[in-house]
């Protein structure tokens, strides 16, 4: 798969390291990754996660062309051993044996499934540092030649650990062994499920591979490849995506993270939030590094989506293109020629005056709000320069969506003639005309496009790659065109939102209460007299039930809600309350919100104050439960 | 274990012995009782959602001397499996035996454990049992806003296993007019590789909502996807179709079957993860969350006849080749 194409996939699960390492682009955070030491990579779905353990693979570092690539081949002095799940493997491996009654059996024949899948992806590691697998490949890191009768010593000495019989002594033999022992485990669980408990215990006994735990036999197996090879060194576990591992796996491998081998280092992904966590607190004592993937602050994935913006227009032209060139900029990113020592932005016939102007025209409440500063639209650079710096500039973005999406008095409809049926022409009212935008200017230019993808490589490059066809197809990326990819990746994206289970039955959707949350910041920053400081964030306080608390949960572990932590604050979530949270902005365009943080309000609030008029529903703030 | 075609003439007035139907809330679950007799009768009930034409459906069933039996999903592969072993141990003189079953009306849970039990009896003893699913007359799909509680192997015995987690996962996909329910579960599972499955319809009403329903997954698979387009009055070829491509994409990748759309072909699909292991079959499901819809019975039926393998006949069936032992 070349470097182009290779972008057409958008989960790093489905592809081989080597083809992660053709397009990967490193975040700030990969420097720590890389280094030897446990850590938590934490993030929500799409942020990442995959494709930073991927890359720590030889096959990746081997196969990376990058300025700062040799630096980290020098800095991973380990071998990195990637154990691959995703939830349809998860949820087998939960349903494993299902039909046998007893729980400690299932559980037992399950933990078996487990090992093997891991001591598989041993039996990689070895491939992959050996001249076994004839892969030329561009660089060399810890590599270990090998002979035949080198090899088939090691598979024999493992295979006698591991209590299995490769047909013959290659390392992919084995491999192969290992797969038919994981079609065996089923075999025997369904024997099981039929003979039930009588003679279980000397059946089990008989299959004396199921007692075998991972670890015990990954160091055996890594002593007797070092001993044979002459390679010595250190290991690392790569466990991906524990938050859908069964919960007895989860929380064994947590506690690795404190653990101080001297062979092996953890290194585990998890979404934000997982219920029933056990207490960690090995971050604060240093134990391991915790890493975070998302980006409360738009500002701060920028840098980043800018760097994949680029590697991908390379791979796609053989040249990288700066964003802005195709996509502009949205109205309210001031051009730099507005820009002057003496406030040029703010002449009259600037984009920013004009923007205050034409909403202070349609807007009575804005009209109010600068009246009582003393502020005339028409003259903004008459305002001192520290009211343009605290004011002025924090409330543009503000007032360019507000005018976005309130109607003037010219395209207002007349109010109807019908008794009781009269329209507000009056902005402040909620029930001011609103002017329907498919192709909102607000969620155009490379700050909105980078805003709505969320620094997230998934949608990212879902988005990147759409916008680049466009132009392939038509020369440019009009504003009409990021608009409609981005509402079609927001359209995709709710429909996860809405397929994602939510445990309990709340009686409600998930969905419905992000919708919820939507429109409350849409009333208060477009039909709600004009505020300068509309709240655009919420706190999940005490007032809210448990049901909602873990619906949320499970939209923060898809990214649908960002968690903003104050400084200090634990970053892996085992309850959400007092936590502080925003909308993904992609998100955004299906509720037409602002891409803002905004200050905070408490969740039962905006529940409280929300219309209900058009779904004749009422979400459960408190039952009773704290 | 063969599977048929039902001939037409066996649907014009099918005849059994034992008939299984279901007891619910669609008008269709009991108006199938107006195109088939049987000795006797089992109305499998749901003990939720007794609304819409449930109350007219149990007064239709008790007129017909039918049993009740009000389970939730898993009692009632139990129930199916005595019933049907009652039937074969009252059987006289060796006489075959004819066992109907209403799919139209049943959840995906609920086929799942009634299937399994009917292929656990047609492999045990001499006897044919026929799906039917009788097509709804057009009603416009309802958006339902209850959240899903669960999205996974339609039950534990459908959950498949794969000797290597490793592989590539391909999503064999549904569709019907749940309005972007087929979309929100590619995205859930994010395959490497995706086929659709699209019935064609009689009516253009119905294929304009099926359509419309998944217009952004359209947008998304355009070019990524492979689509088959079937007809519900083909059943065997929906059959055939599907588990010759899942054969032929089992040799190097993972399959998830995910079924929205017509009851027939999640029969299918349930049938062929039934007796394939290295397949998956998933649902995504609201539970009793669900808001009920009603499905009024259009009268045209078509079905699948399940039998033990004597000889096979390579034009009229569908040859299995299982990898467990019934």
């Amino acid at each position: 798969m070349d470097g182009s194409r290779v972008f057409e996939v958008y989960n790093a699960r489905n592809l081989m390291p080597e083809e992660v390492a053709k397009t990967f682009v490193p975040p700030p955070v990969f420097d720590r990754l890389a280094r030897r030491r446990n850590a938590l990579v934490i993030g929500p779905r799409g942020s990442g996660k995959t494709t930073l353990l991927k890359m720590l693979q030889q096959p990746a570092l081997e196969c990376w062309e990058n300025p700062s690539a040799n630096e980290f081949r020098a800095r991973v002095d380990y071998t990195a051993i990637f154990v691959p799940t995703d939830v349809v493997w998860s949820l087998q491996l939960q349903s494993f044996g299902a039909q046998i009654e007893d729980a400690g059996t299932r559980q037992l024949l399950g933990r078996s499934a487990f090992t093997t899948h891991v001591l598989r992806s041993v039996i990689s590691a070895f491939v992959d540092r050996t001249d076994c697998d004839m892969t030329p490949r561009s660089h060399h890191h810890r590599r270990v030649p090998l002979t035949p009768e080198a090899e088939a010593d090691i598979v024999r000495e493992v295979s006698s650990v591991w209590l299995c019989r490769p047909r013959i002594a290659t390392l992919r033999s084995l491999r192969e062994t290992l797969s038919e022992r994981l079609s065996d485990l089923a075999r025997v669980a369904n024997r099981e499920a039929r003979l039930g408990e009588l003679g279980r215990h000397e059946r089990l006994t008989d299959s004396g591979y199921v007692d075998l735990s991972f670890l015990p036999a990954a160091r055996a197996a890594v002593e007797i490849f070092e001993s044979v090879s002459g390679g010595s060194g250190h290991w690392a576990f790569l466990f991906d995506e524990l938050e859908i591992a069964p919960s007895w796996i989860r929380d064994d491998l947590l506690m690795l993270l404190r653990s101080t081998d001297q062979k092996f280092i953890f290194k585990l992904s998890l979404s934000p939030f997982t219920v029933g966590l056990p207490k960690h607190d090995g971050a604060e004592q240093h134990d391991y590094d915790e890493i975070v993937l998302w980006y409360p602050l738009k500002e701060d994935g920028y840098h980043f989506s800018e760097a994949l913006w680029k590697a991908m227009t390379k791979a796609r032209y053989g040249e990288a293109i700066d964003p802005a060139t195709l996509l502009g900029h949205p109205p309210y990113a001031t051009q730099a020629n507005e820009w002057a020592a003496e406030g040029t932005a703010y002449l009259p016939n600037s984009t920013v005056a004009e923007a205050f102007q034409s909403l202070a025209t349609d807007d009575g409440s804005f009209r109010e709000f600068l009246s009582n500063r003393t502020i005339d639209p028409s003259f903004l650079q008459e305002v001192s320069k520290d009211d343009r710096a605290k004011l002025l500039r924090k409330i543009a973005p503000l007032v360019y969506f507000r005018r976005e999406f309130l109607a003037s008095r010219a395209e207002a409809p007349q109010p109807s003639k019908r008794k009781g049926h009269r329209r507000s022409q009056r902005p402040g009212d909620p029930r001011a005309v609103l002017r329907t935008r498919k192709n909102a200017t607000v969620y155009s230019g490379v700050e909105a496009v980078f805003a709505a993808c969320e620094g997230n490589p998934r949608v990212l490059i879902n988005v990147i790659d759409r916008l680049l066809n466009d132009y392939d197809s038509f020369g440019e990326v009009t504003e009409a065109s990021q608009a409609r990819v981005l509402r079609s990746a927001a359209r995709a994206y709710s429909a996860l939102l809405r397929t994602a289970p939510v445990p309990g039955t709340g009686g409600f959707g998930l969905f419905r209460l992000l919708r919820k949350i939507g429109r409350f910041v849409f009333n208060e920053v477009v039909r709600a007299p004009f505020n300068p400081d509309p709240p655009t964030t919420f706190v999940v306080d005490s007032d809210i039930s448990s049901e909602v608390e873990e619906a949320l949960g499970v939209a923060v572990n898809m990214g649908a809600i960002v968690y903003l932590p104050d400084k200090d604050a634990e970053l892996v979530l085992k309850s959400l309350r007092s936590k502080r949270f925003r909308l993904s902005y992609l998100l955004a365009l299906n509720f037409t919100n602002p891409m803002r943080i905004g200050r905070p309000i408490s969740l039962s609030e905006i529940l409280r104050r929300s219309s209900s008029d058009d779904e004749g529903d009422q979400l459960p703030i408190h039952f009773g439960d704290t | 274990m063969m599977i048929t075609e039902l001939p037409a003439v066996d649907l014009r007035e099918p005849k059994f012995d034992l008939f299984i139907a279901t007891l619910g809330y669609e008008e269709r679950s009991s108006s199938i009782l107006g195109h088939v007799t049987s000795e006797r009768g089992v109305a499998l009930g749901f003990p939720h959602n007794h609304e819409l034409s449930f109350a007219a459906n149990r007064k239709r069933f008790a007129e017909c001397g039918y049993e009740e039996v009000v389970v939730e999903d898993e009692q009632a592969e139990s129930i199916v499996r005595d019933r049907l072993r009652d039937l074969v141990e009252g059987r006289r003189n060796g006489a075959a035996l004819r066992v109907g079953i209403d799919i139209s009306s049943m959840t995906r849970r609920r086929m799942a454990f009634v299937l399994s039990a009917a292929i656990e009896a047609v492999t045990q003893f001499d006897l044919q049992v026929d799906l039917l699913y009788q097509l709804a007359e057009f009603s416009s799909p309802l958006r339902d806003e209850a959240s899903n509680v669960h999205i996974g192997p339609v039950v534990p015995e459908l959950a498949g296993w794969f000797d290597r987690p490793d592989l590539p996962l391909s999503l064999i996909l549904g569709v019907g007019f749940e309005v972007g329910a087929a979309l929100g579960a590619r995205e859930f599972l994010d395959p490497d590789h995706l086929w659709i499955f699209e019935p064609e319809s009689i009516t253009a009403q119905y294929a304009d909502a099926v359509r419309e329903a998944n217009l952004d997954l359209w947008a998304v698979a355009t070019g990524q996807a492979e689509v088959f387009r079937y007809s519900i009055f083909r059943p065997l070829e929906i059959v055939g179709v599907l588990q010759n491509l899942v054969d032929k994409v089992l040799e190097r990748s993972r399959v998830v079957l995910l079924p929205f759309g017509p009851k027939i072909f999640s029969a299918a699909c349930i049938l062929t993860g039934l007796q394939r292991s290295g397949v998956s079959v998933w649902r995504v499901s609201t539970g009793p969350l669900a808001s009920p819809t009603e499905r009024i019975g259009s009268g045209k039926l078509v079905g699948l006849r399940l039998q033990r393998q004597t000889v096979r006949s390579a034009d009229s069936d569908v040859g299995f080749r299982p990898d467990k032992s019934w």
